[in-house]
């Protein structure tokens, strides 16, 4: 995925200041109950399929054009397993960039296409049986894989905020 | 809400241009089945509480804080009714501010705290029965409550890409 035109136009005026970004990203299982993980160019950890928002998108739609654009499949999300931020992950790119990440994490069938690298963000990509995950994978991304495949019949969050924890 | 320092600090630079931003709202229905809204200060129109996520904040989180910053009223959150987003949602602020909201709207039980005006951004805080809420209710706020008030477990969200549809960049 290319960075957004609009993230480009807003970096050219705040620099590297952090921005906080709606994301989304896919645990697309198979038939077999394998999930499809992508091995990221930029940090060599294998990673679920996702990306960030254009506006005026829906998380859901957003969601199967990343998966189009990263994997050339076509996939039907069907639930949402849980909506998190990730106060412990700041990200930050090689150029000085900062990110931090509101995350939709979608449930999603495959419906068409086989998994292929269809642009530069990943080197490889293929589905992993749940107990012989690799690796290197993505700590936060294996959480919500783990998730999925609880798949609970309510959406995940979490919460720890009261009134008491103001200043 | 007041405006967070993260905000605050990005249009100092961008000025009114678009911004992204992850948000929260909050459906709070009391033991009577009734619903916790707000008259906002800014438009005169009743609408449930909510606000801007802080950078790094959950979700749950940031709608706990929210009721609370603008009801008094604590919560617990039980459920993600669900996450709203698309062009509905690329909005134009009275200021000129431009922003694409995304918005996670909690299912909330109160568990302590008279509801009133806690900040300067509301006029009046009360329940309504969800059979005679406002006429000047925002419409979008309106059918949130009606997605709360189906129960669905998990999350509504709208997906309207197709296989049969051309997926655009």
């Amino acid at each position: 995925m290319p960075i957004p035109e609009y993230i480009r136009q807003i970096r050219q005026k705040i620099g590297h200041d952090l921005l906080y970004m709606p994301g989304v990203v896919a645990v697309i299982n198979n038939a077999a109950g394998e999930t499809l993980l992508q091995k990221r160019s930029d940090n060599g950890l294998w990673s679920l399929v996702g990306g960030i928002l254009e506006p005026g998108e829906e998380p859901a739609n957003a969601l199967a054009r990343e998966v189009w654009e990263e994997t050339a499949m076509r996939v039907h999300p069907y639930q949402i397993i849980g909506v998190y931020s990730e106060p412990d992950a700041l990200v930050r790119y090689p150029n000085g960039d900062e990110m931090m990440f509101l995350t939709v994490v979608f449930a999603c069938r495959p419906i068409a296409g086989t998994p292929q690298i269809a642009d530069d963000e990943s080197t490889d990509i293929r589905y992993f049986r749940p107990d012989a995950l690799p690796n290197h994978i993505d700590p936060r991304h294996k959480r919500y894989l783990l998730q999925g495949l609880k798949l609970l019949s309510h959406t995940d969050f979490v919460f720890n905020w009261t009134p008491d924890s103001a200043k | 809400m007041a405006i967070s320092e993260y905000v605050r600090r990005l249009r100092e630079k961008v000025g009114t241009d678009l911004l992204m931003m992850p948000a929260v709202g909050g459906i709070v229905i009391n033991a009577a089945g009734e619903i916790l809204l707000q008259r906002r200060s800014d438009n005169g129109l009743w609408g449930i509480p909510g606000g801007a996520i802080d950078p790094g904040e959950e979700p749950a989180d940031a709608i706990v804080r929210e009721v609370w910053e603008e009801t008094g009223v604590r919560v617990i959150p039980e459920r993600v009714v669900g996450v709203y987003g698309g062009p509905e949602l690329l909005v134009r602020y009275p200021n000129g501010d431009e922003a694409m909201v995304i918005s996670m709207t909690f299912l909330c039980r109160p568990v302590s705290g008279e509801p009133h005006p806690h900040d300067d951004e509301s006029l009046e805080v009360r329940y309504f029965s969800a059979n005679a809420l406002p006429e000047t209710l925002i419409a979008r706020h309106r059918r949130r409550i009606e997605d709360a008030l189906r129960a669905t477990p998990a999350a509504l969200f709208t997906f309207t890409l197709t296989p049969d549809k051309e997926i655009t960049k």
